[in-house]
C-alpha cells in the first residue's frame, strides 16, 4: 500500500514541532481533539469509557511507533510530546513509565494481541479512524514511517475494522496535513 | 511474569490452562467467563490458524481485593491439548504467572495425563522454568463420569509435587473457582 513516510529533509525539531502543532490544532475528523484527549486523559482512573478509550489510543501510538524497535530516546520524545498535549493530567515520567508499562504488556501478551484489544474499544466510524490518524501521527514523530511502522499502521487497520483504501486515506490525510506544515515552515 | 499499568493502577497475571486433549480445559474457561458479569470481563477470544490455536479472555475478579493498592486482573488462557499444536503449548507458557494442570479422571486418559505432564515439564524448562518453581495447582476434572480413578491414585500418578489440588465436574461448575481461586493465592502470595 506504501505507507511509508520519510521527513527525514526537515530537522527533527522541526517535525516534532509540527506534529505536536497537527495534534494541538487538527482539522477535524483528522485526529482526536487535543480538548478530547486532555479530558479522556484525567478520566483515567475512573473506569469509564473515555479513560479505556485513551489509554488505548496511547496503547496504539505506542504500538506502531515502536513496530520498528524502540529506543529510549523515541519513547522519552514521544512522552514529552504527550506531555505537552495533554496539559496537566500527567507527568513526563508518568508517561515514560507508561510505556515501558506497555513494553511489558507487549512482552507478556504478545504484540498483535495487544493491538487487537486497543482497537476494540474504538466502536464507531469516525473513532476508528482518528485513531489511526493518531497512531500515523505519532509513528510520524521521528520524521520517518518505516516498512515495519506501515506495516503495522495496516494491521491497526484491519483490527479497527476499516478496508485497505480507508487505511490509506486516514494515514495520507495526516502526513499530507504534515507535509504542507513543514512545507510552509511550520504551524498552519 | 506480570505486569503492571501504573496509569490504570492494575497489575496483569496471565494463567495458563494446560493438559491432555479433551480433558476440559476448554470449558474451565467457558465457565468462569459464563459466570462472570460483563463489566469484570473482556471478550473471550479464539484465535485459530492450522498450525496454532489459542483460547483466552481476561477479567478482574472483584473478591480478590487489591495488592498494594493495584487491582488484579487475570488473563486466562488455554491451547488444545493434541500433539500438533505442541508449538503454541509451548509459546503460551511463556510469561507465566500461574499454572492449572487439568486431568481427566477417567481411567482410559491417565497415560495422556502422564504424558501432558511430562510435556509441560519439558516445555516449561525451555523458559528454564519447572513446576516447583511456579504457581501451580492440578484439577482433577470430570468427577461427575460414571468410571473415574480414586483422586488418591491420580495424586500419586500425576501430582508428586503435591501441589493444591481439586476435584471438578467443569462442564457443571462444581470446582471450577476453586481450583481457580486456589491458584490466584499463589499467584497473589508471591505478589504480596
Amino acid at each position: 500500500m506504501g505507507l511509508e513516510i520519510d521527513f527525514s529533509e526537515f530537522a527533527a525539531a522541526r517535525v516534532r514541532e509540527a506534529v505536536r502543532d497537527l495534534m494541538e490544532h487538527a482539522p477535524p475528523a483528522l485526529v482526536p481533539a487535543a480538548s478530547r484527549l486532555e479530558a479522556d486523559a484525567h478520566a483515567v482512573g475512573r473506569d469509564d469509557a473515555s479513560a479505556a478509550r485513551f489509554q488505548s489510543l496511547l496503547e496504539i501510538g505506542y504500538l506502531v511507533a515502536s513496530a520498528d524497535g524502540f529506543a529510549d530516546e523515541e519513547r522519552t520524545a514521544l512522552a514529552a510530546l504527550l506531555e505537552s498535549v495533554l496539559g496537566e493530567a500527567f507527568t513526563h515520567d508518568e508517561l515514560d513509565l507508561h510505556f515501558r508499562d506497555l513494553a511489558d504488556g507487549v512482552e507478556m501478551l504478545g504484540r498483535r494481541e495487544r493491538m487487537r484489544r486497543a482497537a476494540d474499544d474504538f466502536d464507531d466510524g469516525l473513532s476508528r479512524s482518528e485513531a489511526l490518524g493518531f497512531a500515523t501521527l505519532v509513528a510520524v514523530a521521528d520524521g520517518v514511517v518505516a516498512a515495519p511502522e506501515a506495516r503495522a499502521l495496516e494491521e491497526l487497520g484491519a483490527f479497527l475494522g476499516l478496508g485497505s483504501d480507508e487505511v490509506t486515506q486516514a494515514v495520507t490525510r495526516v502526513t499530507s496535513e504534515l507535509a504542507r506544515r513543514l512545507r510552509s515552515g511550520g504551524a498552519a | 511474569m506480570s505486569f503492571v499499568n501504573h496509569m490504570s493502577k492494575e497489575i496483569n497475571c496471565k494463567i495458563v490452562y494446560y493438559g491432555p486433549g479433551l480433558c476440559g480445559k476448554t470449558t474451565n474457561l467457558q465457565y468462569i467467563f459464563e459466570k462472570t458479569s460483563p463489566q469484570a470481563k473482556g471478550k473471550m477470544i479464539s484465535l485459530a490458524t492450522e498450525t496454532e490455536r489459542t483460547l483466552f479472555f481476561d477479567f478482574m475478579p472483584i473478591d480478590l481485593g487489591t495488592v498494594k493498592g493495584f487491582k488484579v486482573r487475570f488473563h486466562l488462557y488455554t491451547v488444545p491439548g493434541q500433539v500438533f499444536y505442541d508449538a503454541s503449548r509451548k509459546l503460551i507458557l511463556k510469561g507465566a504467572d500461574g499454572l492449572i494442570f487439568v486431568a481427566d479422571s477417567q481411567p482410559e486418559r491417565l497415560e495422556a495425563n502422564q504424558e501432558s505432564v511430562a510435556n509441560l515439564e519439558t516445555n516449561l524448562a525451555e523458559y528454564n522454568l519447572r513446576l516447583d518453581s511456579v504457581p501451580y495447582v492440578v484439577q482433577y476434572n470430570k468427577r461427575d463420569m460414571p468410571n473415574v480413578v480414586p483422586v488418591d491414585e491420580l495424586r500419586a500418578a500425576l501430582n508428586p509435587l503435591r501441589v493444591p489440588d481439586f476435584e471438578a465436574n467443569a462442564r457443571l461448575g462444581p470446582g471450577v473457582f476453586d481450583t481457580l481461586k486456589g491458584l490466584s493465592k499463589l499467584v497473589l502470595g508471591r505478589m504480596r
